[in-house]
């Protein structure tokens, strides 16, 4: 039996024709009616949340976008545009994207943390300076709209922190964190979230372009940074941050920041400031001397590009004769091959150089060195000589400058060992001496978190019930949150009232919040001062009378530390 | 002295295949708003419609059956893009493989025979990757010849000379190396070479 069908040439159906097949439309229904297809429902309808199935959530699998990377150099701050902050005229309602919504429910109407708004100049990029100390670095047209296309003119950057757990709260965006079948709730370093407008329209971010964050923490420690999935409504471990310690330079005169005419060079390596010698580049490569070539020798001429090259310059009219010191060069294979290429490179001794010919798998390799024929190596001794003189009159120049760097060193060195005392004394008496940096870098927007996976609180467990002023169990709410004042996170229990196992430090302080019809309660560290550590617990849950017109006013209301 | 002669390659290839590094990316974000609103999937679709018809038709002998496999490559895709990762290749090697495997399946299914659509200049390109003048008579031969390869073999021959593929998209949608891809191609022509030259001397001695 034959293994094909065959048709010769057959016409190809034109374009017309092809595209008339095409229905979307009837693709989306086939899709939508698939028992297949992945549905983004609210977390709080899914399975892990419900109850039982925390592997479902597994299914949704979200590309790697962001890319942590240590080694990325910064920005240079003097390239790009500082970024003035601009009266922010939206409400968080109105700038949450819309598939954002879907899972982030804040639970206070009107209140949550404001957006700071940023006016960058797509094709020019820009640092960011948030209040709080962190930069946001923006390459040139990093920005592009839904198609693709990169956005042009002025984009509106719109930036918000997290940093207290009355900022999660407010947001609305959950702390959970799956790993490996187990809930755990993210402890935040630093948490923010970055959106970009153009003309009023969501734009993106070019993945090529990712953004520097360098978000102002404290804390010694790297921690994990986590991207919040917003179609499934968890958070996506991404990487690691990089600590870098808030240290600035001494001071220096204008005349030696950067590298100087003296050859020193000031330079940042990781957390520290050195003075270093800056690289002498501008020596000129020693020419090499003309040899003659040897008739009895394999040579052949190759076309090198002089860029390349630079001591050959005196070559120009060179061949390349096949040192066999080392190998012996296969003539048949050399001269009877039709070869598809032919590489010319360094070799491992000065002067030599190793020729590669390649035909689809095989090669050959040779040793070689240049050498002038006849008339040619008269001349180019001649052009040897005068490159010779003027490579000593170079170096000479070259070492004398050396030597001027060197003293210059030793000076700046003695001068910086004093500056970094007098710095060190002021750190003494700085309270935010052990400020840090987290950087990484984001290649969409998003929301972003330097978290560490935490458990529940430890020391007491109990079954809590929440009850109303009359001692009944206070219905009509959904989520209840709990904030240990000594830690950065907001832990939550859902759909449950009591609520089978509270955990909670008897030795922190404790605050319970709830919202029942857009209303909050709350029940604070007075109640768990009487709390048992295990059995039955209850605390009253009382309205907040007090309406709140900002995050930072309710933090200090419940006396809440900023903690980072 | 004696020179050394470089052949410069014999065929062009020319695919809207190929995508430089920024358009890659920028369609990875197309992606990633498609795994989020399934109805933005559809710039996608209008992108690849066209040439993955035209891969499933090359393959098929019935315009309506590849029209029917075409709309299930994009709704595979729809299903499984939340499982799709950039992994540096055009989106289009991912909707090539889905095509590829839904073709085969249709083959299984329905027991229909797989089609080679072959073209005559694609053969001629052959007898020039040959580099034997003396094939170009026989380019009769060489439709033989390649109706003898199997499946795994015919594909390379396929995507190279009947579709003007380049080697780096017959790589990324068979998801091998490119110079594996090349090395692959070359060998079968050189199998095809020793299928003529046995089938001439056969001939002769008849």
């Amino acid at each position: 039996m034959k293994k094909y069908k065959v048709n010769t040439d057959r016409p190809k159906p034109a374009s017309s024709e092809i595209l008339s097949g095409k229905n979307f439309e009837a693709l989306l229904q086939k899709y939508n009616a698939a028992p297949g297809k992945i549905v983004y429902k609210p977390f709080w309808k899914k399975s892990w949340f419900i109850g039982s199935g925390f592997a479902a959530v597994a299914a949704l699998a979200v590309t790697a976008i962001l890319i942590i990377d240590k080694t990325e150099t910064i920005p240079a701050e003097s390239k790009l545009p500082q970024i003035v902050q601009q009266a922010n005229t939206r409400t968080p309602e109105q700038i949450v994207a819309a598939p954002l919504k879907r899972q982030i429910a804040p639970p206070l109407s009107g209140l949550n943390v404001t957006y700071s708004s940023y006016k960058v100049k797509a094709s020019k990029g820009g640092i960011v300076t948030h209040s709080s100390g962190s930069k946001l670095y923006f390459k040139p047209n990093a920005f592009v709209d839904p198609l693709g296309n990169v956005v042009t003119g002025n984009v509106d950057i719109h930036y918000r922190e997290f940093r207290n757990p009355v900022d999660i709260f407010l947001s609305g965006i959950p702390m959970e964190y799956d790993s490996a079948g187990t809930t755990y709730h993210l402890e935040s370093a630093g948490m923010l979230e970055l959106t970009a407008f153009a003309d009023g329209k969501t734009i993106y971010l070019d993945p090529t372009k990712p953004v520097e964050v360098k978000l102002a923490s404290s804390g010694k420690e790297t921690f994990n940074v986590y991207e919040f999935d917003t179609a499934g409504g968890k958070w996506v471990y991404r990487g690691t941050d990089k600590v870098v310690q808030i240290e600035q330079p001494p001071v220096l005169t204008d005349s030696i920041s950067g590298k100087d005419r003296s050859g020193v060079a000031y330079i940042y390596r990781g957390a520290e400031w050195s003075w270093e010698y800056a690289s002498f580049s501008d020596l000129p490569a020693e020419p090499i001397k003309p040899r003659k070539a040897d008739k009895l020798k394999n040579r052949f001429k190759v076309d090198f590009i002089p860029a390349e090259f630079p001591e050959l310059s005196v070559y120009s009219k060179a061949v390349f004769e096949v040192d066999e010191k080392n190998n012996k060069f296969d003539t048949t294979a050399a001269y009877h091959t039709t070869w598809e290429s032919m590489t010319l490179s360094k070799g491992e001794t000065e002067g030599r150089y190793v020729v590669t010919f390649k035909k689809g798998l095989t090669k050959l390799k040779a040793e070689v060195y240049p050498v002038m024929e006849g008339a040619n190596y008269e001349s180019a001794m001649d052009i040897y000589n005068r490159q010779y003189e003027e490579y000593q009159a170079a170096f000479a120049q070259h070492k004398k400058a050396k030597e001027a760097a060197r003293l210059n060193y030793e000076a700046k060195v003695a001068e910086n060992e004093i500056l970094s005392e007098e710095r060190l004394k002021n750190q003494a008496n700085n309270s935010t001496f052990n400020e840090v940096m987290r950087v990484f870098t984001v290649n969409r927007f998003g929301i972003y978190n330097c978290d560490t996976p935490e458990r529940l609180p430890v020391g007491g467990i109990v079954k809590l019930s929440c009850k109303n002023h009359d001692g009944g169990l206070l219905t009509g709410f959904s989520t209840m949150y709990h904030v240990d004042r000594h830690r950065f996170s907001l832990f939550s229990y859902h759909n449950s009232n009591p609520v089978s196992d509270f955990h909670f430090n008897p030795k922190s302080s404790n605050l319970i919040w709830a919202v029942r019809d857009g209303k909050l309660f709350m029940a604070d560290n007075d109640q768990f001062t009487k709390m048992p550590v295990k059995g039955k617990g209850s605390i009253v849950l009382k309205p907040v009378e007090k309406t709140f017109q900002s995050a930072e006013e309710m933090r200090e209301f419940f006396n809440i530390p900023l903690i980072i | 002295m004696r020179s050394v002669t470089i052949k410069p390659p014999t065929m062009e290839v020319v695919s809207k295949y190929h995508a430089t590094r920024e358009d890659m990316f920028r369609e990875n974000v197309l992606v990633e708003e498609a795994k989020k609103d399934p109805a933005r999937f559809q710039v996608l679709y209008n992108n690849y419609y066209e040439r993955i018809f035209l891969f499933v038709w090359q393959r098929m002998d019935d315009k309506d059956v590849a029209f029917d496999v075409t709309s299930q490559v994009f709704l595979k895709a729809m299903l499984n893009l939340h499982k799709y990762q950039f992994k540096g290749v055009p989106f289009a090697s991912w909707l090539y493989r889905i095509a590829k495997s839904e073709v085969y399946t249709v083959f299984r299914k329905q027991q229909t025979q797989r089609t080679v659509n072959i073209e005559t200049a694609g053969l001629r390109d052959m007898a020039d990757e040959l580099e034997e003048d003396k094939y170009a008579p026989y380019i009769d031969a060489l439709k033989e010849a390649v109706l003898e390869l199997e499946e795994e073999d015919m594909q390379f021959i396929e995507m190279r000379f009947f579709e003007k593929r380049a080697f780096k998209e017959i790589a990324e949608i068979l998801g091998i190396t490119e110079n594996n891809a090349k090395v692959k191609t070359y060998r079968l022509l050189e199998k095809l070479k020793r299928i003529i030259t046995g089938k001439t001397k056969q001939a002769k001695r008849a």
